[in-house]
């Protein structure tokens, strides 16, 4: 450091080292041990901050009791916002790798699910998804009723 | 000890046990932050009111891997005083500085309270980056890269807000210390 770096520090972080950035106090310390005549830059600069002490602060009575009365708006926050604090969690909290992937593999399990519903048939026009077998055997009540009624007439003849 | 990270997590899911911890630690600081900006403690505490509400509000939008919550919550409180100090200019004609000279008169008997007054108008009377500069790195115990960071500088320009503000500063008091030697002596610091 030289002492005309030295002199810019006083003047913009005064005469007390220890209020300086850390990065240059051991710096500034060793210049100082170089150039004595650099304490008296520091003893001008260290005026001011002596001046500035007297600049004290209120009590600030009743501080935090008017703070923590206040009346604070419900944090409840909406669905997406959840579902993104879910998926996305906040600074401060574990990541949770696993939820977005989760997350992007909905669409292939309701894809498999519905898919399952269906199953491709060959027709003349080419291929077609219709419903599966089984689901196409699965008759209405209103159709079971229409059978059963035939069959009471049958057997009445 | 909870940390401020797991304090706002906390706060995110609307825990206000939370945010009565986090208002213990960072409230007091704040509040004289605010005194210092604006002079007054009445506005004072409506700042840090704001401000905490702001954090009830909007903590999800603090990223601790960018700033301390320290550095976040001066930031907001930055903003709003200067809000505050523009409308206070913009609704008189009296800048801060002569208000507080007027006080300054009221209260010349009392030596140290006079002091104190004088150095409060002499920082009021300072431009409003190089007021903030100067107390939010000789005061409030943040780094020069935390208040650049708060004043959305460089760290070069900071030095150079602090190197104007204080040799201004210095100049003033100094100014005022003379005048006030005239009558009394003993009062010559600078």
């Amino acid at each position: 450091m030289t002492p005309e770096r030295f002199t810019q520090l006083v003047d913009s972080y005064g005469g007390e080292l220890l209020r300086w950035p850390e990065s240059l106090q051991s710096e500034a310390r060793d210049c100082l041990a170089e150039s004595p005549q650099l304490g008296t830059v520091l003893q001008q600069g260290a005026q001011l901050d002596q001046a500035l002490e007297y600049w004290t602060v209120p009590a600030f009575a009743g501080l935090e009791a008017r703070l923590l009365q206040q009346n604070l708006p419900d944090r409840q926050k909406g669905l997406i916002d959840r579902m993104a604090v879910w998926l996305i969690p906040l600074s401060g909290t574990p990541v949770s790798w696993w939820r977005p992937a989760a997350l992007a593999c909905l669409p292939l399990l309701m894809g498999l699910l519905i898919g399952g519903q269906f199953e491709l048939i060959d027709t003349e026009q080419g291929l077609s998804f219709e419903p599966s077998f089984e689901q196409s055997l699965e008759l209405s009540l209103e159709e079971e009723l229409y059978f059963i009624s035939l069959s009471d007439y049958a057997e009445s003849l | 000890m909870l940390t401020d990270e797991q304090l706002m997590a906390a706060i995110v899911n609307g825990d206000r046990h939370a945010y009565a911890e986090v208002v213990r630690r960072h409230a007091r600081p704040l509040a004289a932050f605010a005194w210092r900006m604006l002079g007054n403690e009445s506005e004072a505490q409506d700042i840090v009111q704001e401000t905490f509400l702001r954090l009830w509000m909007q903590a999800q939008r603090w990223d601790s891997q960018k700033s301390a919550l320290s550095t976040w919550l001066h930031r907001i409180a930055h903003n709003l005083c200067i809000d505050s100090l523009r409308k206070l200019r913009a609704s008189s004609d009296d800048d801060i500085a002569e208000l507080l000279d007027d006080r300054e008169s009221a209260e010349q008997e009392v030596s140290r309270e006079s002091r104190q007054v004088q150095l409060h108008a002499a920082i009021a009377a300072l431009p409003e980056r190089q007021r903030s500069a100067l107390i939010l790195t000789h005061f409030q115990s943040l780094s020069n890269k935390e208040v650049a960071e708060i004043l959305d500088i460089s760290v070069n320009a900071l030095e150079s807000l602090l190197s104007r503000a204080r040799r201004t500063l210095k100049h003033r008091l100094t100014t005022t210390e003379l005048a006030s030697a005239q009558t009394d002596p003993r009062s010559l610091r600078l």
